[in-house]
């Protein structure tokens, strides 16, 4: 890896490390949901700081240039991120969802009732 | 006239549709005597919530926009709160008559838990491209479960109380031929009646763009392959 590539990777990575910590300190990302980030951030300084780590994988699996065997890593974890958002969206969406349609049978229970209690009141 | 049908609910699911409610609810009140209704108004933009409260007829607001599927589930569930023994989707947009739901009930209660309003059973498909997707759909049916459903993709469907409870709360649960597939893997038996449906009244329905066809067609294909 160049010298040029190893310095902006620890540049990034710390301030994409800090920018993490702000933002759930602001409490923008719940912590159960920021674990993951935390730990790739991690990742990323170690790698920046020791590419060596990175060589001795490079040779191992038989890539010729290491910088290959970080894009294979991260488009690989950035692969099965995306995956679980979407398992994530879904769920959530269903859960809207559900929550929509009792609000909607609850309301016309209300409305019922508060008919039913008028009438008799008239009466 | 149908006999006194208490135990279904017709489930009309309506989006805009203001100018079909009143005719909707006429063919119901005149060829179904006593059958219990639900429309399901999806957070319209036009008068539809208005005229559902200044006729009195029974309906449930959605406080925020669902779509199709959505609408119809929260009418599935409302079935099951009521403890309805059977449900069906009946269109809120006069596609759909009323005057066939008494004999798809009594094909229910011959045994059957799934009775489609099926516009194919005598009548041939046509050789419109709409046609070639409902034969292609029709196949792959067959060929997963080895049931021939003639029309896959009516939403006139009745079902029996043992459906209503999965139909109403799972996630995946759509008036679209997948979910067949998942009911017929699941033990349900499914029988046909021959049924004529109206074009629309009035409004414009969503699969017109070509874009949208196909992508109907992708997304029930893949699931039908691979998930139910």
């Amino acid at each position: 890896m160049s010298l040029q590539v190893q310095i902006l990777l620890i540049i990034g990575s710390v301030l994409f490390f800090l920018f993490l910590v702000r933002n759930i300190k602001k409490s923008k990302l719940s912590i159960e949901m920021a674990v993951i980030w935390v730990l790739w951030g991690i990742g990323i300084i170690v790698i920046s700081i020791f590419p060596q780590l990175v060589y001795k994988l490079t040779r191992m699996i038989g890539i010729q240039a290491p910088i290959n065997t970080i894009f294979l890593i991260m488009i690989f974890l950035l692969y099965t991120l995306t995956f679980f958002l979407y398992i994530k969206i879904s769920v959530l969406e269903d859960k809207t969802k559900s929550a929509i349609q009792e609000i909607a049978l609850l309301r016309k229970e209300l409305e019922d009732y508060a008919g039913k209690h008028r009438n008799s009141n008239l009466q | 006239m149908g006999d006194c049908m208490k135990e279904i609910l017709l489930v009309i699911p309506a989006y805009n549709e203001q100018d079909n409610i009143l005719n909707v609810l006429k063919d119901i009140e005149d060829n179904l005597s006593n059958c219990d209704y639900l429309f399901v108004n999806d957070c319209s933009s036009d008068g539809t919530g208005k005229l559902l409260d200044e006729h009195n007829i029974n309906h449930i607001d959605l406080p925020i926009n669902l779509g199709l599927a959505g609408a119809v589930q929260a009418g599935y569930k409302y079935a099951y709160y009521h403890g309805y023994q059977a449900a069906i989707q009946f269109d809120g947009d006069g596609q759909h008559k009323a005057i066939y739901i008494h004999q798809m009930k009594q094909e229910l209660d011959k045994g059957y838990d799934i009775v489609i309003g099926s516009r194919f059973v005598k009548q041939k498909k046509s050789l419109s491209l709409r046609m070639l997707g409902s034969r292609i759909i029709s196949f792959l049916i067959k060929l997963k479960t080895g049931v021939t459903i003639k029309d896959p993709t009516s939403g006139m469907r009745l079902m029996n109380r043992k459906l209503i409870y999965d139909y109403a709360f799972n996630m995946n649960r759509k008036p679209e031929p997948d979910t067949l597939v998942y009911q017929i893997a699941k033990g349900a038996k499914i029988k046909e009646v021959q049924v004529e449906m109206n074009d629309r009244l009035y409004g414009s329905s969503i699969y017109h763009s070509t874009f949208n066809s196909v992508k109907y067609m992708i997304n029930i294909m893949i699931s039908i392959i691979f998930f139910n």
